[in-house]
């Protein structure tokens, strides 16, 4: 929660398990419980589906260094 | 124990933290599928059989089995290590983890405690399909009376490993599998298994230090492997990378 001040209440959390109920859901509403909330969090997970046999769609689906780093772009830039 | 730095990987440190307990504390017990022969079908609980003998044993695919008997096991004063092959293998047991496990030290009114870990891995690799790239964590984590740990280093999956082990209430340790190989790391081995009993050593720490982004990592949080290459490769990143708080 400290860490989530001094970056200006700008959380992100990371998982690969699904987005929806998953453990960064969790963090992000620890956060708000504190107060510590500024700004709309960055959910990077996994959508709500199931994880595809190819490899190229799951890659698609789980989030990836790249996806990651657009994702916190984002999130800075917001 | 002596500290000692040894450089491994990921799956050398579980196999370390696990060689560690069996040899201190003579009520512990590691079975599963594949687990003492084959030595794992990931190859983290090699040579353990042949170093610990009837104290490590093959199972029959049986993940009910597995669980209740540890269950049982824990409670009658052994300190059971099992291996659930695949995260998404344990759903045909929750009973005996979720409805048992977790409720042991409530409804004896703690006269009896749980003292079991289970180890396990998830995750998406090449090859797993739908059955098996699951990320399980948040049904453990939603379950009171259940510890949940999710190591990302070797120092982490050590210390984790050894606390779990040390700790009184049920413990679910899960590895993200495709960490097993990774690099070798140097790591500390043989310290007390946590300063808080229960309490993996390891806990929440800051992982990066920077200015405008910080990168905190908890065991339970999912694995930071992602994160950890994102912040890594992301020379944009790099230079805005907050300080995050020790919490």
């Amino acid at each position: 929660v400290e860490s989530v001040g001094r970056t200006g209440g700008k959380p992100a959390v990371v998982h690969e398990a699904n987005t929806t109920a998953g453990f960064g859901a969790e963090v992000v509403t620890r956060v708000a419980e504190a107060g510590a909330l500024r700004h709309r969090p960055a959910r990077i997970a996994v959508p709500d589906t199931r994880i595809p046999a190819a490899p190229e769609l799951a890659a698609a689906l789980i989030p990836d260094a790249n996806q990651i780093s657009a994702a916190l772009d984002r999130l800075l830039a917001g | 124990m002596a500290e000692q730095t040894v450089t491994v990987n990921y799956s050398g440190a579980v196999n370390a933290a696990l060689r560690r307990c069996l040899a201190e504390l003579p009520e512990t017990l590691l079975y599963g599928e594949d687990v003492a022969k084959p030595g794992g079908v990931h190859g983290v609980t090699r040579g353990l059989w042949k170093e610990f003998g009837d104290r490590v044993f093959d199972t029959p695919i049986s993940e009910s089995a597995i669980l209740g008997s540890a269950v049982g096991a824990a409670m009658m004063g052994r300190r059971p290590i099992v291996e659930i092959m695949w995260a998404d293998f344990f759903l045909v047991a929750l009973d005996q983890m979720v409805n048992q496990a977790a409720n042991i030290r409530y409804v004896s009114e703690g006269r009896l405690t749980a003292p079991l870990v289970v180890r396990t891995q998830q995750g998406n690799s090449p090859g797993a399909c739908a059955q098996h790239s699951q990320n399980l964590e948040a049904l453990f984590l939603h379950t009171p009376g259940l510890r949940v740990a999710m190591p990302s280093s070797p120092q982490d999956a050590y210390d984790i490993m050894v606390s779990a082990v040390y700790c009184d209430d049920p413990v679910v340790v899960i590895d993200n599998r495709t960490l097993y190989f990774g690099e070798k790391q140097a790591i500390v081995t043989g310290r007390p298994p946590s300063p808080h009993r229960g309490q993996p050593r390891a806990a929440h720490r800051p992982r990066r230090h920077g200015r405008h982004l910080g990168r905190d990592h908890a065991p339970g949080a999912g694995s930071s492997r992602p994160a950890g290459r994102a912040v890594d490769s992301g020379h944009r990143h790099r230079n805005t990378v907050a300080e995050p708080v020790r919490h």
